[in-house]
């Protein structure tokens, strides 16, 4: 039932997990495991220890796992297999026990009722074995076989292959039911609802959208705390345009190498940087983000316009948390005191550590919700440049966005075999109107060329640390070319962009995104 | 008056969908479907919500204009025209601009009327009450008016009613109440405003009655509106009321709200000049049942205390619903927009109304209103204490005399108090008053409030170029 590969290295996993607590220092062990759905190597006692901490804060925080593999078809029983998982530590995969598969005899349609078959199995496994079993995951069969061809790809498929099939699992498995957990954790509700947002659009897609857009880097992502400290080396390998791969290394970060400070950061990044060759490396303090995740997976989709404000509040508040809760090296440009102090003198403040965290989303949404309205479909219209000679890459990505009471509650892929025939593709009233009668009354239409999003993405993402003042500009000015850049009908926000120099604009824009106060 | 449609005016449709197309759709064929509205070869006018530029609800359901003019087509309409006043002087060009409504309404079928363009829009001087009335042509003239309104709350009458719809068939500078004192009357006590604003809204609505009138609440802006600001919020009831007697149908709208014809005045004023069906006894209902689709909703604050600011004390004397709603609407907006400025500013008082209490600081007072600034002339807070200085040596000498060691009480000067800002008017002209605040802070002081104008501008004035002068400025109407 199981593909081989997925089977030797879950057991061990198991394996590995158990010898933990009988070891005086199991980091000795040094052990190498694959983590589970990938084909990352790791050491054993870093996947340990990831599951200790992720999985309780995440998935479930008791003891006792039950894994139950079901029929996809309708038949008495549709058990196809019951594993009895018993913990020492929450999360923390050590035993494996096989139960026999009439138990507790399941009906396809008892599925619907999923807390009657959890409290079946544990008043049963209570009584036969003992053991009180706190969460109960149900898989289907047919997404145990797409984890199995999942598995497949493994041996004659480059990471981003592999990545883009797990995304496809993922997504596949969700919309589909083919996994259910009781209780059902947040995270998994909050990824079932997002994707129901999507329509005819694939994660996997959108993952190799924005791949082919990024430059070619190799950053270290430290995550550091008092309790586990591990880096993740990702590395994009570009030998042209078409062959690129992504190079993924997880591993610890050993306290007795890096020390940390008050706010558990690495004290010598740089020492970092040097030592594991990379360009930059990033470190976050691992508390901050999963304090932050744990939050955001609570909420329910589509965001409430509040909850929205409110999580946009907590990121930009960690954006301004430099030295707080990330860091980065090398550090940005802009946060060097001297180069801020001559940006100063032209009148410009850019001081991203002061970032109005607590004002910049009302204002952002309060402009949105005036010129574009609560209620709004708007047409994205990706281009690329016609002289990429890539005939696939020239076709437009067409995406309508639907949004109610200001929250985004539907993006839906137009394929091009739905695009409209017939419509002069030049007169954007044509277009919306053509859209319009299809779809019901399109609000805007945004046009925008990749080179902007690669742009975006280089100026605030992966080239962060060079950001500066003309980055910024050069933003502002490839935003006013109609070639790169529409809103169709044109917003007045949008207009006065146009209408002033790109420095005024950004000189207002700052005033508004930057606290006043330097303290 | 002309005989505008064969239905019966006391039938109204209550119509529920999950669709504003169908709901439209539905609630006109309980009618009697659109032919009995309109004639082939007949010119309709159909009036719609044109507010600002800005997105739904503040202007119209564009889903449910586009059903309407396609059924108008349908019957045989030979000339469908659209429009409306937008409020606050805004050109609807601007509108236009932003909405890109024109080329759409063309594909539709029918023409987008910009009532700003004096070159095609002509308008002719109607004489109701005493009163001349400039009122357009081209409604005059089309065979049909049909009234589409988007419902949402509103602070005066609880809701956007299809009555204040039509008020906007007349301009801005039309549609301004002015102050007309009685001799024996209490302006103030008797809310002469908003009577003189109900008359003025029947009277527009009696020029030419509607022959179909639509209540779009099928999204219902609650909260804060009918502008969309920081306490708004849509909600979805799919509820679309439909009838040929536009006071009837406001009556159900109402009711489906949970309001009383005894709470709505403009409903009391229309029954007594009999200018429709008031007894919802006399109203034909069709369609969805009255009572088991009646809905509650957050109507916007009756009190201005109630609209909570940031660093903002408000104290308010009484006041006439002119300037309340003026207030109402510069109140939410600073609550939208000016979020961070107000944080910096720390201590802003503002005083509305006549004879308001005295400010809680001397700092950053803004006086709206003519009430306020007439009854407050003369009050504390428009001098302040200035201790002078003293001559050093003489300072000095004193304290080297040990023996006069008493101490001497500072001297002080009394001098006006230049953190004023008077925002004169009856009631004060939003655009205006935002243009005053902005001068008296300067931009440095209110960025989001600077950036903000600037959009504005772009649509309503453009003629504000000079400097900005900081501190003690009067705001000119």
């Amino acid at each position: 039932m199981f593909n081989e590969d997925l089977r030797k290295n879950w057991l061990d996993i198991l394996k590995f997990n158990s010898k933990v607590s009988i070891v005086e220092n199991p980091r000795i062990l040094d052990e190498k495991v694959r983590i589970p759905l990938t084909p990352i190597q790791i050491d054993a006692f870093l996947l340990y220890n990831l599951f200790a901490i992720l999985y309780p804060q995440f998935i479930n925080e008791q003891h006792n796992i039950l894994d139950i593999i079901v029929s996809d078809f309708d038949i008495d029983n549709i058990v196809f297999g019951v594993y009895l998982y018993k913990t020492n530590k929450p999360g923390v995969h050590e035993t494996v026990e096989l139960l026999p598969n009439d138990l507790v005899g399941i009906k396809q349609e008892n599925l619907e009722d999923i807390n009657v078959i959890f409290n079946k199995f544990q008043s049963s496994i209570l009584k036969d074995h003992g053991v009180k079993v706190n969460s109960i995951r149900i898989i289907k069969k047919r997404g145990l076989d797409l984890i199995n061809s999942h598995y497949e790809k493994f041996s004659n498929s480059t990471n981003l292959d592999i990545f883009r099939s797990f995304l496809d699992l993922i997504q596949t498995s969700l919309t589909g039911n083919l996994i259910a957990m009781y209780p059902e954790p947040n995270i998994l509700k909050f990824l079932r609802d997002n994707l129901s947002l999507l329509e005819d659009i694939r994660l996997s897609s959108i993952f190799a959208f924005i791949e082919d857009l990024i430059p070619s880097f190799n950053v270290l992502v430290a995550a550091a705390s008092n309790q586990l400290s591990f880096g993740m080396n990702l590395k994009k390998i570009e030998s042209n345009k078409i062959n690129s791969d992504i190079e993924v290394k997880i591993f610890p970060i050993e306290r007795e190498d890096y020390d940390l400070n008050s706010y558990g950061l690495l004290t010598d990044i740089k020492l970092a940087q040097q030592t594991f060759m990379v360009e930059n490396i990033y470190n976050i303090n691992l508390n901050v983000i999963l304090k932050f995740f744990s939050e955001l997976f609570e909420n329910d989709i589509p965001f409430d316009k509040g909850i929205l404000r409110l999580f946009f509040q907590k990121f930009l508040y960690g954006i301004r948390g430099h030295d707080l809760h990330w860091k980065m090296y090398p550090k940005p440009k802009t946060f060097n005191p001297l180069i801020r102090f001559l940006i100063r003198l032209l009148g410009i403040d850019l001081n991203l550590q002061k970032l109005s965290h607590w004002a910049i989303p009302d204002y952002i949404f309060g402009l949105f919700d005036t010129f574009v309205g609560l209620n709004a479909k708007i047409l994205l219209i990706i281009t690329s440049d016609k002289k990429n000679n890539d005939n696939n890459s020239q076709t437009p990505i067409t995406i309508l966005l639907e949004i109610e009471n200001g929250s985004l509650t539907k993006v839906k892929n137009i394929p091009d075999n739905q695009q409209l025939s017939g419509v002069d593709h030049e007169s954007l009233d044509s277009i919306r109107f053509a859209y319009s009668e299809r779809f019901g009354f399109i609000t805007n239409i945004l046009i925008l060329n990749k080179n902007l999003i690669e742009t975006i993405l280089n100026t605030f993402i992966f080239k962060f640390h060079k950001i500066s003042l003309f980055s910024i500009l050069k933003v502002l000015k490839m935003l006013k070319k109609p070639q790169i850049f529409q809103i169709y009908p044109e917003i007045p926000p949008y207009s006065l962009l146009k209408r002033k120099s790109s420095f005024i604009f950004l000189k207002d824009l700052l005033k508004i995104a930057i606290d006043k106060h330097i303290f | 008056m002309k005989q505008n449609s064969k239905v019966n005016s006391t039938d109204v449709s209550i119509t529920k969908n999950d669709s504003p197309t169908k709901a439209i759709n539905n609630g006109i064929e309980l009618l009697g479907g659109i032919s009995r509205f309109i004639g082939k070869e007949d010119s309709i006018f159909i009036k719609i919500n044109l507010r600002a530029p800005s997105g739904f609800p503040i202007n119209v359901n564009m889903d449910s204009l586009r059903t309407l003019i396609t059924m108008c087509k349908v019957a045989g309409a030979k000339k469908i025209y659209v429009g409306g006043f937008p409020d606050y002087g805004v050109k609807t060009s601007a509108i236009n601009d932003t909405l890109g409504l024109k080329p759409y309404l063309e594909n539709l079928g029918a023409e987008l009327i910009s009532w700003d363009d004096p070159a095609t829009s002509h308008f002719s001087s109607i004489e109701v009450n005493e009163k001349n009335i400039e009122y357009s042509t081209r409604v005059l003239e089309s065979d049909k008016l049909i009234i589409l309104n988007q419902v949402s709350v509103d602070p005066l009458f609880k809701c956007t009613l299809s009555l204040l719809n039509c008020y906007s068939l007349v301009s801005s500078k039309s549609q301004k109440t002015g102050k007309i004192m009685r001799s024996g009357k209490d302006y103030l006590l008797l809310d002469q405003f908003r009577q003189d604003l109900i008359t003025n809204i029947l009277d527009v609505f009696s020029i030419k009655k509607p022959c179909l009138v639509i209540n779009d609440m099928f999204y219902f802006l609650e909260g804060a509106g009918p502008f969309i600001y920081k306490d708004s919020n849509l909600i979805h009831t799919g509820l679309v009321v439909s009838g040929s007697d536009a006071v009837a149908v406001d009556l159900i709208t109402l009711n489906l709200l949970k309001i009383d014809l005894l709470d709505s005045d403009i409903l009391l004023e229309a029954r007594n000049r009999k200018l429709g069906i008031t007894n919802v006894s006399e109203i034909n209902l069709k369609g969805e049942n009255l009572d088991a689709n009646k809905i509650v909703v957050n109507f916007s604050v009756d009190k201005l205390n109630e609209i909570t600011i940031n660093n903002t004390y408000l104290q308010t004397g009484r006041i006439c619903s002119g300037c309340f709603k003026e207030a109402y609407h510069l109140l939410n907006f600073m609550k939208t927009q000016m979020a961070k400025d107000l944080k910096y500013i720390r201590n802003q008082s503002m005083l509305i109304g006549e004879n308001p209490l005295e400010p809680e600081t001397v700092e950053n007072i803004i006086v709206f209103g003519d009430c306020a600034v007439k009854t407050t002339k003369n009050r504390d807070f428009r001098y302040i204490q200035v201790p002078t200085k003293d001559n050093i040596i003489k300072t000095v000498g004193d304290k080297v005399k040990k023996g006069n060691s008493s101490q001497k009480k500072p001297i002080v000067k009394e001098k006006i108090n230049k953190s004023i800002c008077e925002l004169p008017g009856c009631p004060p002209d939003m655009h205006t008053s935002l243009n005053t605040i902005l001068k008296y802070y300067g931009k440095t002081q209110v960025p989001n409030l600077s950036f903000y104008y600037a959009l504005l501008n772009q649509d309503i004035n453009k003629e504000s170029k000079k400097p900005i002068k900081k501190k003690g400025v009067t705001g000119d109407v």
